[in-house]
């Protein structure tokens, strides 16, 4: 049996930017649903559901908003993460896009829930046009009543704010989000005291991702039941694949949690572009890791990548690369991408990324040597110089892609210390520099000569 | 406060329960180094480098340590905890942490100012790496002028983020803050801002390394030759607790020193830099005798032998109403006592006032409570302790120029030590004609000096010892960190020997006489905990 979009099943329904339209098409019923339920019954059913974080972390969602339940501060404030800023991430601006009161309704089902009295939307900078739409959502929502004093008669008041970022990776991180939300430099915090705790204005503060919130209203509509039913045991539900890279089908599916890698390349995104063949995937964001063409049967679930030496899931953002790609390079860009966008609060961090972009960088200009691999390992290492001693898990990310990058294709960084052998052997004959070199090096296959 | 007990590397402390890991190790006695950590301002939590391994006991009273690192200065103390710092994982991360420091840090300690006493150096020798696996250029960020005294080396800089917290919390300009991102973030001023306020020079004494500099003291001495002394700021009746370091005679810059009563970590520009007329050329070395024109330097020998000479009549039985002594607001409750006692027992109608009392509208109050008080004076309450002591009313600065004018007083005794020239008012010196004998004890050449007849070379604060009463009535005794001029000596040495008294002059003999106004001279003096 074919499986039914849930998420988007409204992507061929251009009208439900309309409010009219989308309650046509059954929205705002779980809404109308949840304000006749106690908070504790709904987080009981969330929790029953087995929803997990979709930002990245596969976090319990139930669990996380029965911490609310005993928020004691005035006001409670809902934080919506929509900063989204992982490399190769596009799901919630496509949610956004296709369906935006659908966002809305698990916003305000999640903030009645967790009793907040107003919900911040922190949609990054780079999303103008998103922002309009949500915009223009917020207002016609609260036109129709779903947003304001009083909505549906339920006594419940409830304000919405879109607030744009200004363009930093960081501030995807939970609490920087809320440094940056109030005005402050994005520097993440120290928990802690938790955002339940202390969050938002030195309140109890719940944050959700996009995608999170908008599975809420479905399990509100079909049961937790339903929701179990779809994906693996331990990461029930729908979610959205962003697929991109050398693919014949770049863009968003949603699939249930728990599809083998390789289907989801060969089936769903067309296979690799000219027919080549796969050699690496990035399951989710770059922070995650790598896999290689052998590692493909990987279920994409949140079990299923740590198994392969990857730090999770992430946020669902597969990026393939085909056997052209020379895999240094990928390092190098990814690691220049960390460099840029740590914040520079903590030492390992700052100064480590650093070092690791400039002996990159080195080796790319042929003037590595072996000792550069085990240094960039040992830094890495778990039980290295950067994992789990930042505040927050930028240089644990930089980490594990440094890690499973020389780990799982060793040879080929090899291959690039070598250049610089066989430059001054065989001279500079290949016309492309660095990369032309590279290709023939791994072309070839004979990388000892 | 409630207590707590943990053990550290297997020492037993025991601590306010509200302290965190680090101040509480650190008040005890131990180290854990650090950098982003200053007792006087908040936690941050970013340099990484105060990390250890904690461990506690479970409901079932088993025992089992975190498998992560804390941060020391995050981690608040709690009973029974256990803190090691001395595992391999801690001095693995340390060694990590110090090797990350030295990345992008120039290796100019030999043209460093804070070489000597920079926590890079001294960590990085007593927990770093003797060798540096970093083959790649260094970052190299500008060097700034951000303030009217502070200069920022920003390529020094290791971003500890210290003094942005300072201008947030303290001092509460929030003029700096952190620019950029990752490895090129540099602290900044925010523009169209310099660094100006009274409380900048701070930021100087809590940056950990040599990013921020004095521009007064750059490259004037190697700290490790200075020697330092215990003191007391005088410039204003706040009694900030200072060090006054100093090489060879000379005072090259006063630091604050911790005391939670009057200036915690901190102290203002104005006492910092206030320093300077203790070197002025205006300064008296050398007694001398005679009015205007015909002033001429003598030897203490002989100033000591006019001054008995032409003041002797006027301690007989009877002349004490024809006597009037100035006390000075900024001598010592010492010298102000000597005076006042040798004077009041020679006769009981010697008239006794202060001189003038130089001060601003309002105290000065800083975001976090440091308070520069509008009096520019030390010493005031000390002039009236004494002469309260001494039952003699206080005569106020304007009824003795009255006085003065209407010639009641055939002979002044004048104590200066103001820290500015001319401090006695120009309208009145004319006045000071028809008065016989005018002595004076000063440090700095004025129009006064002039007018006097025997002038008595005096010692600046930095050159005695002695004691002065703040704002709050704390009697703050200080030492003596240099000698004065050759030709010079303290006020309360000359008096001692004018006076008569027998043998060597001796403070403690002072202090058990005056025991009244300075009842324990060790009084509030502060703890000297590391305030860096």
């Amino acid at each position: 049996m074919a499986f039914e979009p849930i998420l988007t099943r409204n992507r061929n329904h251009p009208e439900v930017h309309q409010l009219d339209a989308y309650v046509k098409r059954g929205g705002y019923a779980s809404l109308k649903k949840a304000v006749s339920m106690a908070p504790e019954e709904i987080v009981a059913m969330v929790k029953a559901s087995g929803l997990r974080g979709r930002g990245g972390a596969g976090f319990s969602t139930g669990i996380k908003w029965s911490f609310m339940l005993k928020a004691s501060t005035d006001p409670i404030y809902m934080v919506v993460n929509f900063d989204e800023s992982e490399p190769g991430t596009f799901k919630d601006r496509y949610l956004a896009e296709i369906d935006p009161h659908q966002i809305l309704e698990g916003i305000i089902v999640g903030s009645y829930t967790t009793r907040a009295s107003v919900a911040y939307i922190f949609i990054r900078g780079e999303y103008p046009a998103q922002a309009r739409i949500l915009q223009e959502t917020i207002d016609q929502a609260y036109k129709a009543g779903y947003l304001g004093k009083n909505i549906l008669n339920s006594g419940y008041n409830l304000e919405c704010v879109l607030h744009r970022g200004a363009g930093a990776y960081i501030c995807g991180e939970e609490t920087s989000l809320l440094e940056a939300l109030e005005g402050k430099r994005g520097w993440p915090r120290i928990k802690p005291p938790f955002p339940a705790v202390q969050g938002a204005f030195g309140k109890s503060t719940i944050i959700n991702n996009v995608e999170t919130l908008c599975c809420v209203p479905h399990i509100i509509n079909n049961g937790p039941e339903w929701f179990v039913s779809i994906g693996t045991v331990h990461s029930p539900g729908p979610k959205l694949y962003g697929i991109s890279g050398q693919v014949n089908k770049p863009g968003i599916v949603e699939l249930p949690l728990g599809i083998p890698c390789r289907e989801l390349i060969e089936k769903y995104a067309g296979g690799v572009r000219n027919g080549r063949r796969c050699k690496a995937v990035i399951p989710g964001g770059v922070s995650m890791g790598v896999l290689t063409e052998k590692e493909l049967d990987c279920a994409l679930d949140f079990e299923g990548p740590p198994q392969y030496g990857c730090l999770g899931l992430g946020t669902g953002g597969v990026i393939v690369m085909d056997d052209t790609t020379c895999m240094v390079r990928v390092l190098r860009n990814i690691v220049r991408f960390f460099a840029n966008e740590s914040c520079g609060q903590c030492t390992p961090c700052r100064e480590g990324s650093v070092w690791m972009l400039k002996i990159l960088n080195r080796i790319l200009d042929g003037q590595g040597t072996l000792k550069d691999l085990d240094l960039l390992i040992e830094l890495t290492d778990t039980q290295g110089a950067l994992v789990g001693k930042t505040i927050c898990g930028l240089a644990d990310g930089t980490s594990w892609a440094v890690k499973t990058f020389i780990n799982k294709f060793r040879l080929e960084f090899e291959a690039q210390l070598l250049k610089k052998y066989m430059v001054s052997k065989y001279g500079p004959h290949q016309k492309r520099g660095n990369q032309s070199l590279c290709l023939s090096i791994h072309g070839k296959g004979n990388l000892y000569i | 406060m409630e207590k707590v007990t943990f053990t550290f590397n297997d020492h037993e402390i025991t601590a306010d329960k509200n302290l965190n890991v680090l101040e509480a190790v650190l008040q005890a006695g131990y180290e854990i180094p650090h950098y982003c950590f200053h007792n006087g301002l908040n936690p941050a939590g970013s340099c990484r480098l105060c990390a250890v391994e904690v461990g506690q006991y479970d409901k079932d009273g088993r025992f089992s340590m975190n498998p992560k690192l804390v941060m020391a200065c995050k981690t608040p103390v709690k009973e029974s905890l256990v803190v090691r710092s001395d595992t391999e994982k801690v001095r693995r991360h340390q060694k990590n942490i110090l090797e990350f420091l030295l990345l992008n840090h120039p290796l100019d300690c030999p043209i460093c100012d804070q070489a000597g006493e920079c926590y890079l150096q001294d960590y990085s020798y007593r927990y770093g790496n003797p060798v540096s696996r970093f083959a790649e250029k260094k970052n190299k960020q500008p060097k700034k002028n951000i303030g009217k005294n502070i200069l920022l080396h920003a390529d020094r800089c290791i971003l500890c983020t210290r003094c942005v917290r300072f201008v947030e919390e303290i001092s509460g300009g929030a003029e700096l803050a952190v620019s950029k991102r990752g490895s090129g973030s540099e602290i900044d001023i925010v523009p169209g801002q310099g660094l100006n306020d009274k409380m900048a020079g701070n930021i100087v004494d809590i940056c950990p390394v040599g990013a921020m500099l004095d521009k007064q003291f750059l490259f004037k001495q190697r700290v490790w030759f200075l020697k330092t002394a215990e003191s007391i700021c005088p410039r204003c009746s706040r009694g900030c607790n200072i060090y006054i370091d100093h090489h060879q005679g000379v005072v090259y810059r006063l630091r604050p020193r911790f005391n939670p009563d009057v200036n915690d970590y901190w102290m203002c520009d104005d006492g910092r830099y206030g320093y300077k007329f203790i070197q002025a050329p205006e300064r008296l070395t050398h007694s001398s005798m005679g009015r205007g024109e015909t002033a001429q330097p003598i030897s203490p020998e002989r100033a000591y032998n006019e001054v008995k000479n032409r003041f002797a009549p006027y301690l007989q039985v009877g002349n004490g109403s024809k006597m009037a002594a100035v006390l000075s607001p900024c001598a010592t409750c010492e010298e102000q006592w000597l005076l006042a006692q040798w004077l009041r027992s020679s006769s009981r109608e010697v008239t006794l006032a202060m001189g003038p009392v130089f001060s601003e509208k309002d105290d000065e109050v800083f975001k976090g409570g440091f308070k520069i008080c509008a009096e520019k004076i030390p010493n005031r309450r000390g002039a009236e302790a004494v002469i309260k002591q001494s039952g003699t009313e206080l005569m106020k600065f304007k009824e003795l120029l009255e006085a003065v004018a209407q010639g009641r007083f055939e002979t002044l005794w004048i104590q200066g030590g103001y820290p500015w020239l001319d401090w006695w008012p120009d309208d009145s010196l004319d006045k000071l004609h028809a008065v016989k004998v005018i002595i004076l004890q000063d440090i700095l050449k004025s129009k006064l000096s002039d007018r006097a007849d025997v002038v008595l070379a005096g010692a600046a604060w930095t050159e005695k010892s002695g004691s002065f009463i703040n704002d709050q009535d704390q009697v703050q005794p200080f030492a003596k960190a240099i000698n004065p001029p050759e030709q010079a000596c303290s006020e309360a040495e000359w008096i001692w020997r004018i006076s008569g008294r027998r043998g060597q002059f001796c403070m403690e003999t002072i202090h058990s006489e005056m025991a009244d106004i300075v009842r324990s001279p060790n009084t509030p003096a502060a703890n000297t905990m590391s305030t860096t």
